[in-house]
């Protein structure tokens, strides 16, 4: 079972990054590219997406700093959408950022649906901590 | 018998006053100072961690042999390395503007905003039409430097946010004088902004969409408008149009 994976991040290198360290992991499936959070809630929140799941929870990694709505505020309308079935309906969210910063964290903290949080630039350490938190996620659920 | 004594306080309040005024002042320049930190922190990590991202997947392409996507990878961490140098350098332009001393010239609104306009749509295949309405003289004095990269900002703003489904897509450059400030108002009828952005909109390293540029060009426009004595607002309607407007004061022998 490979996961499914959406990566929402303004930078194009760093979604390129994610792109070719899950695909060297081998765990993952191609990466869904988004390049704002303002732009995966009109796509794939808006009662209708076309990521495929196949009835998995779909891994997010999501940027914080984007212009438009950051990635707290999407997250916080992906859960308001998500309540009334527009979004896709099993998530896990991971905060993939470049900040290091204590209060971006505790916010992380705060969020029901973020599970974890990593900091750029993606490595092969993060692939394999995103892989764990997923199937631990999994179990969490099935159990 | 009745013993007196009479001592004048007067200088002793006016040192007490300045000394509270320079403490104010302090405190408010520590304030940007650490808002300063924290987003530079913040914003110029971003593209070292972009960079470092591109350069340990280009070792391990190097090690398997995979050149062509080695040579790929290193031209797009240039282009990042080289982004965030000038965007260093607006930062730093923006830290300076405190200390720049610029001389007092007499100015004309609507020279300078031909000047400017040519030189930005220069690249412009469909360039907003540029329209004028100014209720006053529009002569003012004023600090060219200052004044100049003010105007650039909100007119290159202007072009870059216009609505590409209306058929027509205009600026306008307005103003008008009262017995203290002289009133520039940027009206266009471009994609507008949103309530939500419009308090982050005069905050450094700000973007908005793929449009905005590095997120410096109102921050640094405030920063001006306000050494200048002057203030700068905005009004917008989303799908209707933007107005960006800032005063200038005037001298005594600027009232007319």
């Amino acid at each position: 079972m490979k996961i499914p994976v959406t990566v929402v991040d303004d930078e194009q290198v760093d979604r390129y990054t994610v792109r070719r360290r899950l695909s060297r992991h081998g765990g993952f499936r191609d990466v869904v590219e988004v390049e704002s959070g303002d732009v995966f809630l009109d796509v794939h929140c808006s009662g209708a997406s076309d990521i495929e799941t196949d009835g998995l929870p779909l891994l997010i990694l999501m940027d914080i700093n984007m212009p438009g709505r950051n990635g707290f505020e999407t997250v916080r309308e992906m859960e308001v959408r998500q309540s009334k079935g527009l979004a896709v309906p099993s998530i896990v969210v991971t905060m993939l950022t470049s900040s290091g910063n204590p209060r971006d964290k505790a916010e992380a903290d705060k969020l029901p649906l973020v599970r974890g949080y990593i900091e750029k630039p993606l490595d092969a350490d993060g692939a394999q901590r995103l892989f764990d938190l997923y199937h631990a996620e999994l179990k969490a659920r099935a159990a | 018998m009745v013993m007196c004594t009479v001592i004048d306080l007067t200088e002793r309040l006016e040192t007490e006053r300045r000394l509270t005024e320079k403490a104010r002042e302090a405190e408010a320049l520590n304030f940007e100072l650490a808002r300063f930190a924290e987003s530079a922190s913040h914003d110029l990590k971003a593209p070292l961690v972009s960079i470092s991202g591109l350069l340990s997947l280009c070792i391990e392409d190097l090690d398997e042999g995979d050149i062509a996507v080695v040579r790929a990878n290193l031209d797009k961490a240039l282009a990042v390395s080289r982004e965030s140098a000038e965007k260093l350098e607006t930062a730093l332009a923006l830290a300076r503007a405190h200390r720049e001393i610029y001389p007092r010239e007499s100015l004309a609104l609507g020279e300078l905003v031909r000047t400017i306009w040519c030189d930005i749509v220069a690249s412009e295949e469909c360039p907003p039409s540029l329209l004028f309405d100014f209720q006053t003289d529009d002569s003012f004095v004023g600090a060219r430097v200052p004044v100049t990269m003010v105007l650039s900002n909100l007119l290159s703003n202007a072009i870059r946010f216009r609505d590409l489904s209306r058929e027509r897509a205009e600026v306008r450059v307005s103003c008008c004088r009262d017995e203290k400030q002289f009133w520039v108002a940027i009206t266009d009828n471009g994609i507008g902004i949103a309530q939500r952005d419009r308090a982050k909109l005069f905050r450094m390293f700000e973007r908005f969409d793929a449009r905005s540029g590095d997120g410096m060009g109102l921050a640094l426009a405030r920063k001006q408008v306000e050494r200048l004595g002057g203030q700068i607002s905005v009004n917008s309607v989303p799908g209707e149009g933007s107005e960006f407007s800032f005063t200038l004061p005037l001298n005594e022998e600027e009232v007319r």
